[in-house]
């Protein structure tokens, strides 16, 4: 035999569902109304040029790497001379490179064309958006030959097999992570890291 | 588990496994939330996560936020940033509830610090003014809503809350503060770390509180204190006395090993605290801990040991009758191993072992305990960059145990009838599952779907209790079957960056089964015993809104919520303290708006919640709990702080400004407090 107490504000007739949404009463409809508003307001951000908090983002990442990097760090900025998006890309990364020399990852940058390959030499490579197929394929058979780090803020990069990572700071951080990729070039992060980043 | 034991499996654990050569690291939060922009969380799976992947209901209070609360201690920052059920019964003692069913002696959330347990096993409950750790050294509070036994074992039934502190090898934390106010409070802090870069960090830690009991009768309120009716209780100590102290380090071995050690130590003395009788006992606790750690990422993974043993010695006062002492322990040992297959697979296998014993608990002195094995593992599968799946699951299983002799019989009371055989023939293994899958629908847009089935088990005092109630014997229940848990959710979050706010809701549904009571003490004649008396569920509808922008920070909750019960008691009246069906409010509702003007912080707290019902122990006058209706109330807490300098402050605080007193539990009415704060970071 179960003897149910009655609640002081249920004394009202009716199924359970109407009393609980009479309950709700203002302060539920007011709460629905921001939600409403809410889902209304605000739309996902287009993918934009590359930030300066996209290469802190890159630069936090390396401190991830194991066996640990610190200090001076080379970072190679492969672009498409071609491609005045790429050039220009490129340009900007090292900008915001040349900034950055307060942290744990002192990054020393360098521009490299298509023609310039042969010399890649670096820890880090990041890979403008724009480049051509083949230079791409150049780059990523290049640097996983000589186990380097490549990363790009083209998602499709890491996607497409020719990136360890693609990372993005806008509408939220992303970081993509290739494994087969990171393996083919002995590239290895922090477990815990490496556990929060998204496989591709 | 010994004291001795405990220290040789810790030393055993470090000799073992020191030797093994891999990069590790414990989870340096700091470096993680710096890199993905957003709090970082171990609390929902045992892997780390930014909460925006968790598979359930999570909210992540921030070392910025504890900064800026009105309240002083932890439940009040709770009620000020959460939906949690916080009932204040007295001035530092609380009970916090998740999705209704608080309680006293509130025994489904299950608290830890940094992973180790502060719920109180023994009894199923938290001291939350015997926690040693001091605001200042907390990185974040990680709230969990709903079943989580998958990860955290029995007792994460309703919740689960970890407190997370600054890592001493990591984070540097160096702050003084003092405190002073209302009800005669004095109050001081500390916390000190040192550090050997990369090698070696100690923090240390330690508070001292003075505050005064609310000693105010309400005339709206059921609880008379010195009064001479029926609900006459316990007369409240005059003042209230907290000391902690806590040291915890981590040790670089090699770029491959890390070992941790902490250490705590709490004295707690004339608090008043309302038992699961919701009988109020002034108390007197002395609690201390130690817990060792080791993590080394091998070839199979990164592998974390960790070993624990909590102490705790309680004393109760109650109403006329003689003090008496609980002595209890706690001993955990548990190895998990993390690792990833391929780039979407994530798994985490583990074991746990844990031992709880607690004597002078009845009146022949005997030694009851139980020890649990649990193996679990986890699998989190990235299906595809949007879609992510996480199923857990755990076996639990426990033996009971009981050593010592029983009483004779009385003139008033015959022998009892129970055996140790009872006790030691007594085992059962239950299974605890967590199920997830979190989908993203666009760059800001979230979905949530879980699962979870979890484990309360009863308290020692419920399989053990005995003691002679002059014409009858209160006493345990070896036969006791834990209570389920089992939460239906889904949720939605959806990211505002034009707004710098996040939005996120989720919609539930509960249900418990085997829930746990006991009879009022007042009745006479058989054997008064703990017993499962039934069921109930609940459904709700969660609303969280949380933003920052510039000098700005601005949130709020709403919950609405409806529970039925489905007892096998209770059918005349309430002979069983439970009363979950009534027992939380329809309607909850926080809002919290903070701005920074030049050098001055101003954080406004506002709390809104519809009525509910509490029993009313009394101490003669019949067989039944009275029942209370506590009033909607809607309360106001304020902060206003002047920065003297980059890391000077005074501030002025105060909650429940909106009254003198205010009644949020069949106890005593809580008292309008203010305080001044000034603290340094060095």
């Amino acid at each position: 035999m179960t003897r149910k107490l009655s609640h002081p504000t249920a004394t009202r007739s009716g199924s359970g569902w109407a009393r609980a949404f009479r309950s709700l009463g203002r302060t539920g409809l007011a709460s629905l109304a921001v939600v409403a508003g809410a889902l209304l307001l605000g739309t996902p951000a287009a993918h934009a040029d590359v930030t300066a908090k996209d290469v802190q983002l890159m630069l936090k990442v390396v401190g991830f790497l194991t066996p640990p990097v610190s200090g001076t760090v080379a970072v190679a900025i492969v672009f498409d001379a071609a491609n005045g998006d790429s050039k220009k890309e490129a340009e900007t990364l090292k900008g915001f490179l040349d900034a950055a020399q307060g942290g744990p990852i002192v990054p020393v940058a360098r521009l490299y064309s298509q023609s310039d390959l042969g010399s890649l030499d670096a820890r880090v490579v990041i890979v403008t958006v724009g480049l051509p197929p083949a230079e791409l394929d150049a780059v990523a058979a290049t640097a996983q030959a000589r186990k380097m780090l490549t990363m790009s803020t083209d998602p499709t990069c890491a996607k497409g097999g020719k990136c360890v990572l693609s990372v993005r700071t806008s509408p939220k951080v992303e970081i993509l992570f290739n494994s087969a990729v990171a393996q083919g070039a002995g590239i290895e992060f922090q477990p815990t890291f490496r556990m929060m980043m998204t496989g591709v | 588990m010994s004291r001795k034991l405990s220290l040789c499996a810790l030393g055993a654990l470090a000799v073992g496994l020191s030797t093994q050569s891999a990069q590790a690291e414990a989870v340096n939060y700091g470096a993680l939330e710096e890199a993905f922009g957003e709090p970082v969380t171990t609390s929902a799976t045992g892997a780390p996560q930014k909460v925006s992947d968790v598979p359930m209901a999570m909210t992540i209070i921030t070392a910025d936020q504890i900064h800026h609360a009105a309240a002083v201690d932890i439940p009040g920052i709770l009620g000020e940033y959460t939906d949690l059920d916080v009932w204040e019964w007295s001035n530092g003692v609380s009970d916090v509830g998740a999705r209704g069913y608080d309680q006293a002696y509130s025994s489904r959330l299950l608290v830890l610090i940094n992973g180790r347990q502060v719920y109180l096993d023994y009894r199923g409950f938290t001291d939350w003014a015997a926690l040693p750790v001091q605001l200042a050294e907390i990185r974040q509070i990680e709230v969990v809503k709903g079943p989580n036994s998958a990860l955290f074992g029995f007792n994460a039934a309703g919740g689960v809350i970890n407190i997370v502190t600054y890592n001493p090898l990591y984070d540097k934390v160096d702050e003084v503060e003092l405190r002073g106010g209302t009800q005669s409070t004095v109050a001081g802090s500390a916390v000190a770390t040192g550090q050997i870069e990369k090698t070696l960090g100690v923090r240390l830690s330690a508070g001292y509180g003075r505050e005064n009991a609310f000693d105010t009768s309400s005339s709206s309120s059921p609880f008379n204190i010195n009064g001479s009716s029926a609900n006459t209780y316990t007369t409240p100590p005059d003042t209230i006395t907290n000391l902690n102290v806590s040291m915890d380090s981590l040790l670089q071995i090699n770029d491959d090993t890390q070992a941790g050690l902490e250490y705590t130590h709490t004295t707690n003395h004339n608090q008043l605290i309302f038992g699961d009788d919701y009988r109020g006992y002034k108390t007197q606790t002395w609690t201390d801990s130690l817990k060792g750690s080791i993590s080394a990422n091998t070839g199979l993974g990164l592998i974390d040991a960790v070993v624990y043993h909590n102490w705790d010695h309680a004393a109760w006062t109650f109403y006329t009758y003689p003090r008496y002492d609980v002595v209890d322990g706690l001993t955990d040992a548990k190895v998990q191993d993390l690792f990833n297959v391929g780039s979407s697979h994530s798994f985490r296998v583990a074991a746990e072992y844990r031992e709880s014993n607690i004597n002078s608990i009845d009146v022949s002195g005997s030694q009851i305990s139980y020890a649990v094995y649990s193996p679990s593992a986890m699998w989190n599968w990235q299906v595809t960059p949007q879609l992510d799946l996480t199923n857990a699951v755990r076996l639990d299983h426990l033996e009971l145990s009981r050593t010592g002799s029983w009483p004779s019989a009385t003139t008033a009371l015959a022998a009892p009838t129970l055996t140790n055989a009872d006790f030691n023939d007594r085992s059962f293994t239950k299974l605890s599952a967590n199920s997830g899958a979190v989908y993203k629908l666009t760059d800001v847009d979230t979905l949530r779907a879980s699962f979870g089935r979890g484990m309360q088990i009863p308290s020692l005092y419920e399989y053990a209790l005995l003691q002679s109630a002059t014409v009858a014997w209160k006493a345990g229940n070896p036969d006791l079957n834990p209570s389920v848990v089992t939460n239906y959710e889904l949720g939605y979050t959806r990211d505002l960056p034009d707004y710098h706010t996040k939005v996120t809701t989720s919609l539930f549904y509960q249900t418990n089964d085997d829930l746990v009571s006991y009879p009022n003490f007042a009745a006479s004649g058989a054997t008064l015993k703990y017993v499962n008396v039934g069921n109930s569920d609940a459904w709700g509808w969660e609303l969280g809104v949380d933003g920052k922008n510039g000098n700005w920070r601005w949130g709020g909750n709403y919950r609405l919520e409806y529970i039925s019960d489905h007892l096998t008691v209770n059918s005349s009246g309430l002979a069983y303290p439970i009363l979950y069906e009534g027992g939380a409010p329809h309607n909850l509702l926080t809002g919290r708006v903070g701005y920074t003007l030049d050098r001055w912080d101003f954080d406004l707290f506002g709390r809104y919640s519809t009525s509910y019902q509490m029993p009313v122990a009394r101490e003669v006058g019949g067989l039944l709990y009275p029942v209370y209706t506590v009033p909607s109330y809607a309360t106001l807490d304020a902060r206003v702080a002047f920065n003297v300098t980059d890391k000077a402050w005074i501030a002025v605080s105060a909650t429940n400004l909106q009254a003198e007193k205010t009644i949020y539990t069949s106890g005593p009415a809580v008292e309008r407090q203010a305080f001044v704060t000034v603290g340094m970071k060095f």
